[in-house]
């Protein structure tokens, strides 16, 4: 991918960078508020990575002029702040994902994928099918397709599920499964993802799938064969 | 007050203190390990120290703003008992799996004006605690009780509780009634739950229920003449992005 990463600490800047170019991504990194609004302007990037406080300039303003000279490229803000409000300002403002300082590089890469992809898939559809499986989200049930049987989900099971459907193949966080799923801005330090991917689990172990993989440290992914 | 001031200032230093020399000893540790599998676990382990770190200094930064008062808290009608059925939904298999039973006792409606999400956050830093600060097979309840123009939400136990001398100290920052790391935290789970009452004008207070705790967030009811004029709050779409 063409990276845009706009990011103001050199350390940060240069490490998220490092790693980007390693995973085989083209990265221009730029420090300065101002520049990097017209670096976006001038050219196509397939993703940008920006910085809330910047000097010159800061990020959400030149999210919004990007918006508002047309300019479609997904973004995803970065901020030292976690504040909920402070989230929605952000997305309200045209970011498409909005990740909190510290976070892991593979948490960065999970979401750069999950943002890109999001803009390819249809998220109006009733129905997601993947690996034997077709999701209803609707009456919140799955179906093994070649088995012609269904199971009831909870609400946060079937939540969970269509999260990992949409990004098949790809790593889905578990605190990109907290915000998206139960809409928590933080970590609560009881054990929720874990529990409810369980009983996710088993269900589907019911039709004998286990397409659910667990990496550990990195997250979680729906594995299609 | 001076005195709070001073035990926070002493815990802080000593919170940050201990995970800095943790995570200073481990990539000591690592530097020294030939073994890359060995190396990245101390890695690892120094990243968690970290993100401690970072949580104990946001959940700070968030108590000190909210006592300020300096930050701007949208608030919104929110129906208590479609919030608590939320987290004892979200909760229930965790502490379930972890040997506790929950259960939720309400008799709606119950809406209130306050900030869905800070609110969210500190029912769910109660029934983290209740689940932390319990031994296995204890029971929790979530409880609504709607009392004339107070709403009051309720978490208890039927657990050990705390000496009674502990009691008031409680939401103090840092205070922790069990000595050590065990169980982990920071002692701020309940201050910041204290902030965020006081913030929307409610009241936290900490019960012995002998036997158990019972943790209660009283709210003003909104108005008779108030109520059914707009939709509760619920998470908002932007959060929620499935």
């Amino acid at each position: 991918m063409q990276i845009l990463l706009v990011e103001d600490d050199p350390e940060t800047g240069g490490a998220i960078k490092r790693h980007l170019v390693r995973a085989g991504h083209d990265v221009r990194l730029i420090a300065d508020g101002h520049a990097a609004a017209v670096a976006g302007a001038a050219r196509r990037f397939d993703v940008a990575i920006l910085d809330r406080a910047l000097p010159s300039r800061d990020g959400l303003t030149v999210l919004q002029s990007w918006r508002a000279a047309g300019l479609t490229v997904p973004v995803l803000l970065l901020t030292g702040m976690t504040r909920v409000e402070e989230r929605i300002e952000g997305l309200t403002a045209g970011a498409d994902d909005y990740l909190s300082k510290p976070f892991d590089l593979g948490e960065l890469e999970a979401r750069l994928v999950a943002i890109t992809r999001r803009r390819s898939v249809e998220t109006a559809t009733p129905r997601l099918c993947a690996g034997g499986l077709e999701l209803d989200l609707v009456q919140r049930s799955v179906i093994a397709v070649d088995q012609n049987r269904s199971v009831k989900l909870l609400p946060r099971e079937c939540g969970m599920l269509a999260l990992l459907i949409r990004n098949s193949g790809t790593i889905v966080t578990r605190k990109m499964l907290i915000e998206a799923v139960w809409g928590y801005a933080f970590d609560p330090g009881t054990n929720i993802v874990e529990s409810h991917m369980c009983r996710l689990r088993t269900k589907l172990a019911g039709f004998g799938l286990e397409p659910i993989e667990t990496l550990r440290g990195l997250g979680y992914r729906f594995a299609v064969s | 007050m001076r005195e709070e001031v001073g035990y926070a200032s002493a815990a802080l230093a000593h919170d940050l203190r201990t995970p800095l020399t943790r995570i200073r000893t481990i990539l000591d540790a690592a530097l020294r390990e030939d073994d890359r599998v060995s190396q990245r676990d101390c890695i690892e382990r120094a990243m968690a120290g970290c993100d401690d770190m970072a949580e104990l200094l946001g959940s700070l930064l968030r108590i000190t703003e909210l006592k300020r008062g300096g930050i701007p808290l949208p608030k919104a009608d929110v129906d208590l008992v479609e919030l608590c059925t939320f987290l004892h939904e979200a909760f229930e298999p965790a502490i379930v799996d972890g040997g506790r039973t929950i259960s939720l006792c309400c008799d709606g409606p119950a809406v209130t004006r306050a900030n869905r999400a800070l609110l969210a956050q500190t029912v769910s830093n109660l029934l983290d605690n209740a689940q932390l600060h319990t031994p296995i097979g204890t029971n929790i309840v979530l409880s609504i009780v709607a009392e004339e123009a107070v709403l009051r939400i309720g978490v208890s136990d039927d657990g050990p509780g705390v000496p009674d001398t502990v009691l008031n100290r409680l939401t103090e920052r840092f205070y922790r009634a069990t000595p050590g790391r065990s169980p982990p935290g920071h002692g701020l789970g309940l201050s910041l739950a204290a902030a965020v009452a006081a913030a929307h004008g409610a009241d936290l207070r900490v019960f012995n229920d002998g036997p158990g705790l019972r943790v209660v967030l009283s709210l003003a009811s909104m108005p008779d003449d108030r109520k059914g004029a707009q939709p509760p709050a619920r998470r908002s779409a932007l959060v929620h992005q499935l």
